[in-house]
């Protein structure tokens, strides 16, 4: 939940964005006149501020106690003597913040009181931020003599004994009492505090609203979370601390793409991942751009509900990213920079006990590992080097050869900014830089972030909003995944136990007729390699270059009607080369090389008029209309030189006979949208939101282009609603939504194409392999989401419940067709995929003290997903197949069924050895032909995360553990380690003695057809022993694993998080030329607690496809990053 | 505000309903090269699924040396098998399909004629891969497309040849698709004497099954012309940018010449084998006298050390190897002269009006196919002709003795199947490498007499039995299964590799 902390942050709290800066300076000039008849004070002081455009901060048990009805006219006056009239009946008192906040505070009463008076001083800062804090009230304790700290955070204050008790107080922070002791200066750290139903959200089109006013669930995350216990890719941040939500990252190395899924895949063949929104306006591109110092928030729109209002693109939810606004005030300098280390976490169980080779006989080119035991006996050199001829050298287990490989890796980041502003005008610059090795030597990251931001009050009516920022990253080496022969982590994995790290490293040779060549152990091999080699001599790099640009005018009409147009773009311009040196055997024998660009951008231009009014002492009125035009397009061109360079290793595209070109055009998409939502409030306690757009999309048959999809939500404060409610609740909000959201199709589906391709002598004319529909309609998701959200005893405890379900029908799919009938697929409308779940946050303060703390956030989400239906034509889709494992979506089955190889089992169901599996007299267990056993499925259990901060003074220390319970994935990894003999469970059973269904695979009782016919068999209990490379080879490697075998929990414990963070006191920086200094040791993804999977991380996946999910294939090792963070403020 | 329908239509693409005539022969290409070969580009995937993991080594032109290669060893990878019959399907029947629905709605006959001829050359080697397939109802739209059965599939052959050879008659000196055609150019003359030539390899094919059929299309053929030289034969283009998908394979270093073409060429010091296969790296190292080395089929993984094997054995001959390394990017072979007078020879034998007897039509098949594949002078192709010497024992680490007795010279004495073996196993050696058709002469005549493999890893199939044909595709099984079913009991009830195919009948003697 979102935290507030202090006038400092409190700069984006009116119900449109940027409006800040236009509130009303209380002493201006322009007058207001009032009216009030009967009306309760904290009505009054609503109205009184909605009037100048600020915003009423205050406790409730404060005013809402005071039963007292005003009645008083004012005429012509400004907005101080306005909350002075106002208030001159009571007794409470306001602060003016600097950011069009008042602050409603208790009268404070300085008595002269005839006793001995002690003089004491002292200064009030953040507890988290180390900011000073202004404005905090200060307050003899028992009494009303108090006072409020000055914009330096420092008080002074008369008292009668140094024995006597302070208390501090400020809205957005627990209050704390501090027993003086003696003391007469005093240094007081507040902890900030949520506070129940004020917090501000970001939704919508940058909207800011309240929680209480929410109908719907959100949760988000702030900059400090983001910049501390930095990621490389700043969404990995959410992992862990957002219910419903999943991420896996990508085995690409450094500069990564994670796939994020918000409860549950919901999308046929879709992403179902969410869309991101920066500052109101969604972005195209890889969210791993954005510079988490410029971040503000991330606030996580669960549901479609949330998101209704971004169409299309937002069925699977949004995130939405605030960014930081420069602050009215002198100029703030801060210097923040971030160290990390990386560090591999190898979990594969190597066995070094046999060496290269088979049957138990070494051969210096296996690449299997069934040889002899090294034992030191000498053996031929691998070399191929004919330098090396009859060399031997001591046959010794190299337990270290896979690690050697890999490298500690670093993130760094320096951020640079500036803020600054006058009351018409404020800027923020700031600047990134980032640099990043990962743990594969030569692959490395270089970003650099610069963005500028101005908001301007140009005329009393008018103000803009305008933001650009620019980033520039080189990805050097990039891991192709999987089981890519051009993926380094393919190779390392597969170093036979006995290979001296010293001999691979010398990866290449010249040999007699002065060409380079590969030094392998196996030179031609299809799909080996030396791990040196990859790394040194397959090499890529990725250059993107991205400009994101906003600018935003806001017209005020009056004071409760005001225009917004906005226009925006979000470009990239991307390019790359790969380039693999000759001898790189099947993939590249005579040398590759190949280029590539391409280009993408998105245009959003938008309008939205907003009407904002009370309309009655009970009833208000916000309401929207809204316009939005957005243009998609994008391009790529690459080459390359097929399969032959002329001269070797020299790399250009024109050193070959056969240039190879493509060209794409992308998927150019227009949108144009209409839309309309607004709210009605009761009292403030209760809250109605209705939300309609239609859509006219480009890539429809024009009679379906059109289409329009309503949301309506309520909510519902049960502590204003019901007086009676126990003193226990502090805060209790009932809410209940409905949406719909519709989505239109990919581009070009609509008619079928031919493609010309190059061959013969005047080329190749080939037909579309999809058939067009003319008839698509768009999809539908429909949500209903209900949400409890309880604070006890003063919020310090808290508990927020919501149940979701959803349905996406009439989902845009393609449905294979068998090939014969002319093509392998149409593209369709139909399938229905539920998701319904609970999502569970409990927060608690369980040591709330002047100097100790201890906050516990704990969040849990359930989520059961299910394939209610595909078509008609198909129960079952397929949407990937490779030698492992075909990936399909199965109706009556959680979305994405992993379907392998298994073992052939006992059918007859009256047998007496149903379901056992059937070894053959060989021994070895029979494999099912083709891929026809479910076998896997990722979609867990549950999840669950816990945050525990302490913090003692200027000291904090706060960790997350995150879990996972159920789902499981097939490793293709496991099954080619297992076959090439190189873990330690393939040594079992090397002489021989392995037994299935016994001795190995005990989980399996199998038997042995001993008689009978092949229609009436008659079985025996397996008593064949066999050998563990006769099973291994059986059941394994790359063209036909027997998927069943290599199924592995995904269920995880981690320490995602650990944190330590100081921030020196103002005694201790007040001498030198800084305002706040702060330093952080942080850790991510420390250690596993707990891990169900042998040999593998379960989490990382080959790609950020749904596909990806499920499957695991030599994706690099987990990597925990350790380091530390400073940060100073000028 | 942009024109929707203008955004949403690909501006690199055509639209397939406005395709006009000129771009028919583009497509009619398209057929042609991804029909036989699969895609176009450097990485001949579609061949290596379709062929050189399966034909090219049942039919024993060479042995894989690489680890994973299981089908070697009996194992049918239905992936591999899928990804051959997707590619086939899914990039070359459709275009044929639209070429010959777009000729006939255009009323262009010679187009389609040729087209038509050319659907039965793609379709043949399909039906002789797995037996019943998706033939007559190729291209209906529809969620399930029902599979013929070969008898039908073949009837059918013949009945397109007929109409087709009709039409092409009536054309002769005219051109169809010009220089889209990469087989004759578009000349109609060829595609008459290829038409007649298919016919009379398709009689062939059916002669123990249905032995009437086969010898009243068999004579119909000869009577109507088939390739009598080398001029005649029928190659496809291969350009820069459409490969001989060899010239990719062989930089694979996946496999090696087989003990059987090293047991014949050899035995008959055979001028083809230095065009044939390279020399092995290792040189003579068995010692027997020659560098061309060949290896067993179904070596188990253990005894494949596969850069040893590499070295040890011979590869393609240079014109199929890469640029770099000398090759030459040959033409794809698809039938020769020489395999029209073998099949004519077989014709005689059984007393068909053939024009030529046994021995005089199989001598000029040997001729036609030294001449086309050797620069051998005219008295050496006379020598080898009359050649006594037999297949040698390879004299290998497995003790392989000599694949069979037979020489070169005709048994004019022998059994009549002695002389058919002769027939065939010269046939096996002038079609190298068309293994497709090699391996379903193999079926359906056992000859060559090829060698047991080291080893099967199909419990079905001993080393010493035989790998019939191959199964449904996966894909199959998930889109069409309806379909599959029916075709299962087309097929007498069951999927296996071990089933015979409809003219697989030769009687067991």
């Amino acid at each position: 939940q979102k935290v507030r902390k202090g006038a400092n942050s409190l700069d984006n709290s009116k119900a449109i964005s940027s409006v800040a800066s236009l509130s009303t300076p209380v002493d201006a000039v322009p007058t207001f006149s009032f009216s009030f008849k009967e009306v309760p004070l904290k009505d009054a002081l609503q109205e009184v501020a909605e009037k100048g455009r600020m915003k009423l901060l205050f406790n409730h048990s404060l005013v809402l106690t005071d039963d007292n009805k005003l009645t008083m006219e004012l005429r012509n006056v400004n907005l101080r003597e306005a909350f002075e009239q106002t208030l001159s009946q009571s007794n409470l008192d306001f602060i003016v913040s600097g950011n069009g906040y008042i602050i409603i505070v208790p009268k404070l009463v300085t008595q002269t009181i005839n006793v001995q008076q002690e003089d004491i001083s002292g200064t009030v800062s953040d507890a988290q931020s180390g900011d000073p804090l202004p404005g905090v009230n200060v307050l003899l304790k028992g009494t009303t003599t108090g006072t409020s700290t000055e914009s330096d955070g420092n008080f002074e204050l008369t008292v009668p004994s140094l024995q006597d008790t302070l208390i501090f107080s400020f809205i957005g922070y627990q209050t704390q009492e501090v027993p003086l002791n003696g003391r007469s200066t005093l240094e007081i750290n507040l902890q900030p505090q949520a506070i129940a139903g004020d917090e501000v959200v970001v939704t919508a089109f940058g909207l800011e609203r309240e929680t209480q006013s929410l109908t719907y669930s959100t949760q988000s995350v702030e900059n400090e979370q983001l910049t501390e216990a930095r990621e490389l890719n700043v969404v990995n941040s959410l992992s862990g601390e957002v219910a419903g939500l999943q991420i896996n990252q990508a085995g690409t190395g450094v500069g990564g793409s994670s796939r994020v899924v918000l409860r549950g895949n919901r999308s046929i063949t879709g992403s179902s991942q969410p869309l991101y929104v920066v500052d109101g306006v969604p972005i195209r591109g890889e969210v791993s751009d954005l510079n988490p110092d410029n971040i503000q928030s991330m606030n996580v729109l669960k549901g479609p509900n949330a998101a209704a209002l971004y169409g299309s693109a937002a069925q699977n939810g949004a995130i939405v990213i605030t960014t930081k606004k420069g602050q009215q005030g002198e100029v703030d300098f801060s210097l923040s920079s971030n160290f990390m280390f990386r560090d591999p976490i190898l979990l594969t169980d190597y066995q070094n006990q046999y060496g290269q080779g088979n049957g138990g006989v070494y051969s210096a080119s296996s690449e299997f590992n069934y040889g002899p035991e090294m034992n030191g006996q000498m053996v031929e050199h691998w070399s191929p080097n004919p330098e090396n001829d009859s060399q031997e050298y001591e046959f010794l287990p190299q337990p270290n050869n896979v690690s050697d490989a890999f490298q500690t890796g670093y993130n760094s980041s320096t951020n640079l900014s500036a803020s600054m502003g006058s009351e018409n005008v404020q800027a923020l610059f700031s600047y990134t830089f980032t640099d990043a090795e990962g743990v594969v030597p030569n692959n490395a990251l270089e970003r650099h972030n610069i963005s500028a931001r101005v908001n301007s009050q140009l005329t009393d009516k008018l103000s803009l909003d305008s933001k650009l920022s620019y980033m520039r990253q080189v990805i050097d080496n990039e891991l192709p995944t999987g089981e890519n022969f051009a993926n380094p982590i393919r190779h390392i994995y597969r170093m036979p136990r006995n290979v001296r790290t010293a001999d691979a490293k010398v990866f290449e040779y010249t040999n007699v007729s002065g060409a380079n060549r590969q030094h392998f152990w196996n030179p031609g091999s299809n799909g080996g390699a030396n791990p040196y080699w990859t790394m040194n001599r397959n090499l890529n790099e990725n250059t993107r270059n991205r400009v994101i640009a906003l600018a935003s005018l806001t017209y005020d009409f009056t004071d409760y009607l005001r225009l917004m147009v906005r226009a925006s773009y979000d470009g990239e311009n991307g390019e790359y080369n790969i380039k693999r040196y000759n001898d790189t055997y099947i993939i590249a024998d005579n040398g590759y090389y190949e280029i590539g660009q391409s280009s993408g951008l998105e245009w959003n231009g938008d309008f939205l008029l907003s009407y904002d009014q009370d309309l009655t002492q009970d009833w208000s009125l916000e309401a929207n209309v809204g316009g939005n035009i957005k243009q998609q397009r994008n391009s790529a061109i690459n080459s390359n030189t097929n399969n032959a360079l002329t001269i070797p290793n020299f790399f250009t595209i024109s050193n070959t006979q056969n240039v190879v070109s493509n060209e794409s055009v992308g998927s150019p998409v227009d949108v144009y949208s209409l839309y309309a939502f607004g709210q009605i409030a009761w009292q403030d306690a209760i809250f109605l939101d209705v939300t309609g757009r239609n859509d006219w999309s480009s890539t429809l048959p024009a009679d379906n282009r059109s289409y329009f999809y309503p949301s309506v939500g309520l909510s519902t404060d049960l502590t204003e609603l019901i007086p009676e409610l126990p003193e226990l609740f502090s805060y209790a909000q009932l809410r209940g939504s409905w949406a719909k959201v519709g989505n239109s199709a990919p581009p070009f589906m609509t008619q079928r194409t031919a493609s010309l391709s190059a061959g013969g002598n005047n080329g190749f004319l080939q037909l579309s392999t999809t058939l067009p529909n003319e008839r698509l309609k768009p999809e539908e998701t429909e949500s209903f989401e209900v949400g409890l959200d309880l604070r006890f005893l003063d919020d310090r405890l808290g508990l927020d419940v919501t149940y979701y379900n959803t349905h996406t029908r009439d989902q845009l799919f393609q449905v294979a067709v068998p090939v014969g009938s002319g093509a392998s697929s149409f593209f369709t409308n139909g399938g229905d995929v539920s998701n319904k779940g609970y999502e569970v946050l409990l927060s608690a303060t369980p040591v709330q003290t002047p100097d100790f703390n201890w906050d516990l956030k704990m969040n849990f989400s359930a989520n059961e997903n299910m394939v209610e239906e595909i078509s008609e034509d198909q129960p079952r889709l397929t949407i990937t197949t490779d030698f492992l494992r075909a990936f399909r979506i199965e109706e009556g089955e959680p979305y994405g069924q992993v379907y392998s190889r298994g073992f052939e089992r006992v059918t007859k169901e009256d047998s007496e050895h149903f379901g056992k599996v059937i070894v053959g007299s060989d021994g070895i267990p029979e494999i099912t032909s083709g891929l026809t056993v479910p076998v896997a499925n990722f979609t867990p259990d549950w999840r669950g995360g816990i945050r525990s901060t302490f913090s003692y003074k200027n000291l904090s220390l706060s960790f997350l553990i995150d879990h996972r319970q159920g789902g499981s994935v097939v490793s293709l990894t496991n099954a080619i380690l297992y076959y090439n003999g190189l873990t330690t469970q393939t040594l079992q059973g090397r002489d021989g003695g392995l037994v299935f269904g016994d001795n190995i695979f005990g989980g399996e009782p199998a038997v042995v057809q001993t008689g009978g016919t092949e229609d009436d068999p008659v079985y025996s209990e397996n008593t064949t022993s066999i050998n563990a490379e006769q099973l291994w080879t059986s059941i394994g490697g790359r063209n036909t694993p027997v998927g069943e075998a290599f199924v592995e929990d995904a269920t995880n414990t981690r320490l995602r998080e650990l944190k330590i963070g100081y921030s020196l006191p103002q005694s201790m920086i007040g001498r030198l030329p800084i305002s706040g200094l702060k330093i952080s040791l942080v850790g991510r993804n420390l250690l596993f607690l707990h891990r169900a999977s042998n040999n593998i991380d379960p989490d990382l996946m080959t790609g950020t496809n749904a596909a990806a999910e499920g499957f695991e294939s030599f994706t690099p090792p987990s990597s925990r990053t350790f380091g530390a963070n400073i940060n100073i403020d000028f | 505000c942009t024109d929707f329908e203008e955004l949403n239509t690909p501006d690199n693409e055509l639209i397939a309903d406005n395709l006009e005539s000129s771009q028919l022969g583009q497509a009619f290409a398209q057929s042609q090269f991804v029909g036989m070969y699969g895609n176009p580009g450097a990485a001949p995937g579609a061949f290596q699924l379709s062929q050189s993991l399966y034909s090219d080594i049942y039919a024993q032109y060479f042995a894989t040396t690489a680890t994973t290669f299981d089908s070697d060893q009996y194992v049918e990878i239905g992936r591999w098998t899928n990804g051959a019959w997707n590619y086939f399907y899914g990039s070359a029947a459709p275009q044929l399909e639209f070429v010959e629905d777009f000729t006939t709605e255009q009323g262009m006959e010679v187009e389609n004629a040729v087209a038509r001829v050319w659907r039965v050359q793609l379709y043949h080697r399909m039906t002789d891969y797995f037996g019943p397939i998706i033939y007559s109802e190729f291209g209906n739209g529809e969620t399930s497309v029902a599979y013929d059965s070969q008898e039908e599939v073949y009837n059918n052959f013949f009945a397109v040849l007929d109409s087709a050879v009709t039409v092409l008659e009536a054309n002769t000196g005219q051109n169809a698709f010009g220089n889209n055609d990469q087989v004759f150019e578009g000349s109609v003359d060829q595609w008459l004497t290829f038409a007649n030539s298919l016919r009379l390899r398709l009689a062939m094919r059916v002669r123990y099954v249905s032995p009437d059929l086969a010898q009243t299309e068999a004579e119909k053929a000869v009577a109507a012309g088939v390739m009598q030289s080398n001029a005649d034969n029928a190659t496809l283009l291969t350009t820069p940018n459409s490969r001989n998908p060899y010239t990719t394979i062989t930089d694979w270093g996946e496999f090696r010449m087989s003990s059987a073409m090293e047991s014949t060429l050899e035995g008959y010091e055979d001028p083809r084998m230095g065009k044939y296969f390279s020399q092995a790296v290792d040189g003579d190292a068995d010692g027997d006298g020659s560098p061309y080395e060949g290896m067993r089929n179904g070596l188990p993984v253990s005894q494949k050390d596969q850069s040893a094997l590499n070295a040890a054995y011979s590869d393609m001959g240079v014109d199929w190897l890469n640029d770099s390394r000398g090759g030459t990017n040959p033409r794809i072979r698809i039938m020769s002269s020489a395999e029209a007078y073998f099949l004519r020879a077989e014709g005689a034998l059984l007393g068909w009006a053939m024009n030529g007897s046994a021995q005089e039509l199989y001598e000029q098949g040997i001729r036609m196919s030294l001449m086309e594949r050797t620069d051998a002078s005219s008295s050496a192709i006379d020598a080898y002709v009359a050649g006594n010497d037999t297949p040698i024992s390879p004299d290998d680490v497995w003790d392989t003795p000599a694949m069979t007795d037979i020489p070169v010279a005709f048994d004019t004495g022998g059994s009549m199947e002695r002389k058919l073996e002769q027939i065939i196993t010269q046939k096996w050696l002038a079609l190298y490498p068309n293994s497709k058709e090699a391996w379903a002469e193999f079926r359906r005549t056992g000859y060559p007499k090829l060698y047991p493999r080291i080893n099967s890893l199909n419990p079905d199939i001993p080393v010493t039995g035989d790998f019939q044909r191959l199964t449904f595709v996966e894909d199959e099984y998930a889109d069409n299964r309806e379909a599959v079913m029916n075709a299962i009991e087309l097929l007498g009830g069951e999927d296996e590799n071990t089933i015979k195919l409809w003219w697989d009948a030769k009687p067991e003697n």
